[in-house]
């Protein structure tokens, strides 16, 4: 009888202390994981469509499930230009990678903005590196300043088409100066050593965009009398 | 053995990687880059230490027979509290550490301090051996992490090294962690030869 | 289409995402058990089991217990502890029935909670998103039974090279751990090779 009563009750007790503490330190950090959460797609939408005002959340279904957007629109030059956001998802090197993406109405990238990876660190996690552009000797010296807060990687989407195939070549790691000859050719540089990184990303983006594309009409705003204008991005069934 | 005796013997005597040879996968995987080994050594010391105390007190009244059970619950417990704290304030870490938060419950390390010292011995000096180990742990964690950061990504702490230079980057996937931690070995067995 | 997904699985487990090889998890094991071809083997059959069963009640526990109730961050206390009193239920029924196989597997059971790789693989599951999605259950299981075999190719494959070394002239303060490391990190270098493998399409 001893042999049962007195290990049942020890981890009965031990196993009642961990769940009391756990569920005091899940209820205080509850909220504060949500509230990083929310900010995080708000973060990622402010990155994907720098300057636009977002308009509303839609979304449609498809044979593929349900798909979720945003609209959104700014006035460049004195016009206004409509934008859209859509979050792209595919699988990795390792697991899921969630990209969210913005365009405006010329199918052109605005910004995109990784939102979840667990790729290899070192390899496919640099997709969300931020290159300082400092050295390790200027941090020593105490010379290093303020950085960028974009990653480079997800820079080098900004301003491709997605009415083109996106191509991925080999140049090692991006950099400013690469700009001019990667973007009329419409190419990113894959992260060295994780070009499957880079082609995920690249596929997910472009298979998120054709269902996209498929199932919202999208029309430059000065082809559309003012008064259509709010219908003019709603899902067609 | 005094107590600071207790608490030196993590890093060179009885160095729970170089020497014991427990360990070793948070040490590969995560040794990728300095901050992220810094970030895996704050975490498992934490659970380290906490689970050598509760171990310790908890020590009269755990049955022989189901001790492991008991050790495993305790760790898990720490474990879960370091994720959830790293996730609500630390969530870039958090990301970068990925599965081995988790995997921090069956770090040899932790279940083998639980077992081997902390069931026996008294709170304090539980404390100091987890300090020292932990200690021990980051010291050889961080030794790699910076032999691969700076070979493999040509940085340190996330800033450039040499500006313009293509860094090896198998050293940063796993082959570079076996490479250089066979060369660590073979180091310490020359060292402790000569000893002899 | 469907078994497509699962051969990509399975070639993804076994060799693109090695759990030893490139992944780095099991180590232990695979250092421990890996001086001879036969109880390699032993020990990788034990471990294609319990990661198999492993993954389908974890994720049954995920699926049905702990999203349902709002548990989900008791995760990790939950898996070890399913895999801990799989491992033991696992090594009482295998006495009882098939007393054979427990005496080729016995030794290497109790073993196999610590073993990071099977805890890894219960929570790679949920990370892959394997919940919930179409068919997530058997996913979840071919990922496990994936896990086991490349676990397997790998501890084996490292044994036979391990036996080799035995015979071979290697520096004194190189034998033991420090060559098998080095053996360990050629044979992750290769494994890299696969990783540029696209599976269909």
């Amino acid at each position: 009888m001893k042999y049962f009563v007195k290990p049942t009750l020890v981890l009965a007790l031990l196993a009642g202390f961990a769940g009391f503490l756990l569920a005091f330190v899940n209820s205080s950090t509850k909220n504060v994981i949500a509230g990083m959460e929310k900010e995080k797609s708000k973060l990622a939408l402010a990155v994907a469509l720098p300057g636009f005002t977002i308009l509303e959340e839609k979304s449609f279904k498809d044979d593929k499930g349900e798909f979720f957007y945003h609209t959104a629109e700014i006035n460049e030059n004195g016009k206004t230009v409509k934008g859209y956001a859509f979050t792209a998802e595919g699988s990795g090197y390792s697991g899921t990678l969630r990209t969210m993406v913005g365009f405006d109405e010329n199918f052109v990238i605005r910004g995109i903005s990784i939102m979840k990876q667990s790729e290899t660190p070192g390899l496919g996690a640099r997709c969300q590196e931020i290159a300082s552009k400092y050295t390790f000797a200027d941090f020593v010296t105490g010379n290093a300043g303020e950085d960028e807060i974009k990653p480079w990687f997800e820079k080098q989407f900004e301003s491709l088409s997605l009415s083109k195939e996106i191509k991925v070549v080999n140049k090692g790691d991006w950099n400013e100066s690469m700009k001019d000859s990667l973007i009329p050719a419409n190419e990113v540089s894959a992260i060295s050593g994780a070009t499957v990184t880079t082609n995920a990303v690249r596929r997910s983006i472009e298979e998120s965009f054709a269902r996209m594309k498929a199932n919202v009409e999208m029309l430059p705003s000065e082809t559309i009398p003012a008064g259509e204008e709010t219908n003019s991005a709603e899902a067609v069934q | 053995m005094s107590m600071i005796a207790e608490f030196t013997k993590g890093i060179w005597k009885r160095n729970p990687i170089l020497i014991i040879g427990i360990g070793i996968c948070p040490t590969l995987a995560v040794s990728t880059s300095l901050s992220n080994a810094l970030w895996m050594t704050l975490a498992a010391t934490f659970v380290l230490v906490c689970s050598n105390i509760l171990v310790s007190m908890v020590k009269g009244i755990t049955p022989a027979h189901i001790r492991i059970p008991i050790f495993i619950t305790i760790i898990a417990t720490f474990v879960i509290i370091v994720e959830l704290t790293l996730k609500a304030y630390q969530p870039s870490v958090y990301s970068a550490l990925g599965i081995f938060i988790p995997l921090i419950v069956v770090n040899c390390i932790i279940l083998g301090r639980a077992e081997e010292f902390a069931s026996k011995n008294g709170i304090f000096a539980s404390i100091l051996d987890g300090l020292g180990m932990g200690l021990g742990f980051g010291l050889t964690l961080s030794l790699l992490a910076i032999i691969r950061e700076t070979i493999g990504a040509n940085k340190l702490l996330g800033y450039t090294l040499i500006k313009g230079y293509e860094p090896v980057g198998a050293m940063v996937a796993a082959p570079g962690a076996f490479f250089t931690l066979g060369l660590i070995l073979w180091g310490i067995n020359r060292i402790k030869a000569k000893g002899n | 289409m469907e078994s497509k997904i699962f051969i990509s699985i399975l070639l993804a487990t076994v060799l693109v995402n090695n759990y030893v090889l490139s992944q780095i998890l099991g180590l232990c094991p695979f250092l421990g058990v890996s001086k001879k071809t036969e109880t390699a083997l032993g020990m990788g059959l034990s471990v294609i089991f319990v990661m198999t069963i492993a993954s389908f009640f974890t994720h049954v526990v995920y699926q049905y217990l702990l999203i349902p109730f709002d548990l989900t961050y008791l995760r990790t206390l939950a898996f070890i502890l399913i895999i801990a009193s799989l491992v033991q239920l696992v090594e009482m029924i295998l006495n009882k029935t098939a007393p054979s196989l427990y005496q080729a597997l016995g030794i290497f059971l109790p073993l196999i909670t610590t073993n990071c790789a099977v805890l890894g693989v219960a929570v790679l599951n949920i990370d892959s998103g394997f919940v919930g999605s179409n068919l997530g259950l058997l996913k979840s299981v071919v990922q496990g039974f994936g896990a086991g075999v490349g676990f397997t190719l790998a501890l084996y494959l490292m044994a036979g090279i391990r036996e080799r070394l035995e015979l071979a002239d290697i520096p004194e303060n190189l034998k033991g751990l420090p060559i098998t490391f080095i053996c360990a990190g050629l044979m992750a270098l290769s494994f890299l090779g696969f990783s540029g493998m696209k599976l269909f399409k």
